[in-house]
């Protein structure tokens, strides 16, 4: 059965990610492991573009400890904005660390300069992991505007946005911004 | 000990993150407690109650050890201080707090280290909530411990909300943990 979900989910993200520039997947919050899941075999499926992965739900040594040593995944790059928060003092050379979820402007910045290394005919790939927890800790009119920045500049410079929302969270600022993007994925098992 | 939370603020919007800091004899305490819970689920031939009792029993423990000292007159604010400085902390768990009131607290947990190190979710989420129940009701005992959302179920995070005083709706909140979880934990004992 998880293996059916995963790859239906493989399957949706793939053909919404290649049509349009940005996506937003609002998915249940008890399928988050399978759609993860789904999303780190369709990156590993895809070694020759360029990924950042921004998590914001849970730190990047849980992320290794589900999916092993990434280090040999040279292309997909993590951006963590919960551990330094959570004091945790983890370093790891494919990871960015920063100090509080509530610095959008620097996690920006990192997300841009990351980008910038990257040859122009590469394609690039950007998730966000997750919305409604860049809600939980911020201002939901200072995400906002952050989302509305992030979406302008990574159109600009044809990356590819994945943002991800969990359902049981959307309020009105999260349903605005979700709409924000080119293509929404709903996940439903009975989609799938 | 440093400050048992850091205080997020964003605009007119603040959350609170623990910092855990692991205390290698707690993490022992819990494992025992967590392995006799094991050991009588296999032997009541599955019969969640046990670890649900064993849970709230190690739970009442904690708060007997390293709470009850710090006031006489609980308040939610009061209670969420001492149980996140010498227990969420120590045990290395991180979370969030959404809501701090006199009344009523929010968190979600996004680091386990019982869900990172048992293997067994449904287990590890059981045992959490029937600990951190027991620890809860120490201090209000006409309280309840509301569970939003739990790893072993696909989910990021654990969301409790911990209530100093219940609703009629809240008090059959127990029941509903332990009829969810039925299924899943027998499946992962066998």
């Amino acid at each position: 059965m998880a293996n059916t979900l995963i790859d239906g989910l493989k399957e949706r993200i793939s053909k919404a990610i290649t049509i349009n520039q940005s996506v937003g997947i609002v998915f249940p919050g008890n399928n988050y492991s399978d759609l993860v899941q789904a999303l780190f075999e369709y990156m590993y499926s895809r070694p020759e573009d360029a990924w950042v992965y921004v998590t914001i739900t849970r730190p990047y040594e849980n992320i290794i400890k589900q999916f092993g040593d990434l280090s040999n995944n040279k292309n997909i790059k993590f951006i963590d904005c919960i551990s330094r928060a959570a004091g945790i003092s983890k370093v790891d050379p494919n990871c960015i660390f920063i100090e509080s979820p509530t610095m959008l402007e620097k996690l920006g910045l990192e997300i841009i300069n990351i980008f910038k290394k990257v040859d122009e005919d590469t394609n690039k790939y950007l998730i966000i992991d997750s919305l409604s927890n860049l809600i939980i800790y911020n201002d939901p009119e200072i995400v906002t505007e952050f989302f509305y920045h992030m979406i302008n500049k990574t159109r600009v410079r044809n990356i590819h946005t994945v943002t991800l929302a969990i359902e049981e969270e959307v309020d009105k600022y999260l349903n605005k911004l979700i709409y924000l993007n080119d293509k929404i994925l709903k996940v439903r098992d009975s989609f799938i | 000990m440093g400050k048992p939370f850091k205080k997020i603020e964003s605009g007119d919007h603040t959350v609170w993150i623990t910092q855990p800091n692991e205390v290698e004899s707690l993490l022992k305490r819990r494992e025992t407690a967590f392995n006799v819970a094991k050991g009588k689920l296999a032997d009541s031939s599955g019969n969640i109650e046990t670890v649900m009792q064993t849970a709230e029993a190690f739970g009442r423990g904690l708060f007997s050890d390293f709470i009850k000292k710090k006031s006489d007159v609980w308040t939610m604010k009061k209670w969420v201080k001492p149980a996140v400085e010498n227990v969420f902390n120590p045990m290395g768990t991180a979370a969030t707090f959404t809501k701090i009131t006199e009344d009523e607290a929010k968190s979600l947990i996004f680091r386990c280290r019982l869900h990172e190190e048992s293997n067994e979710p449904h287990m590890a989420s059981l045992f959490t909530y029937g600990f951190l129940r027991g620890m809860l009701l120490s201090a209000f005992p006409d309280g309840e411990l509301l569970m939003g959302s739990a790893m072993a179920q696909g989910a990021p995070m654990i969301e409790f909300t911990f209530k100093a005083n219940a609703i009629d709706k809240d008090r059959l909140e127990r029941e509903r943990i332990k009829k969810n979880f039925t299924t899943d934990t027998k499946k992962s004992e066998e």
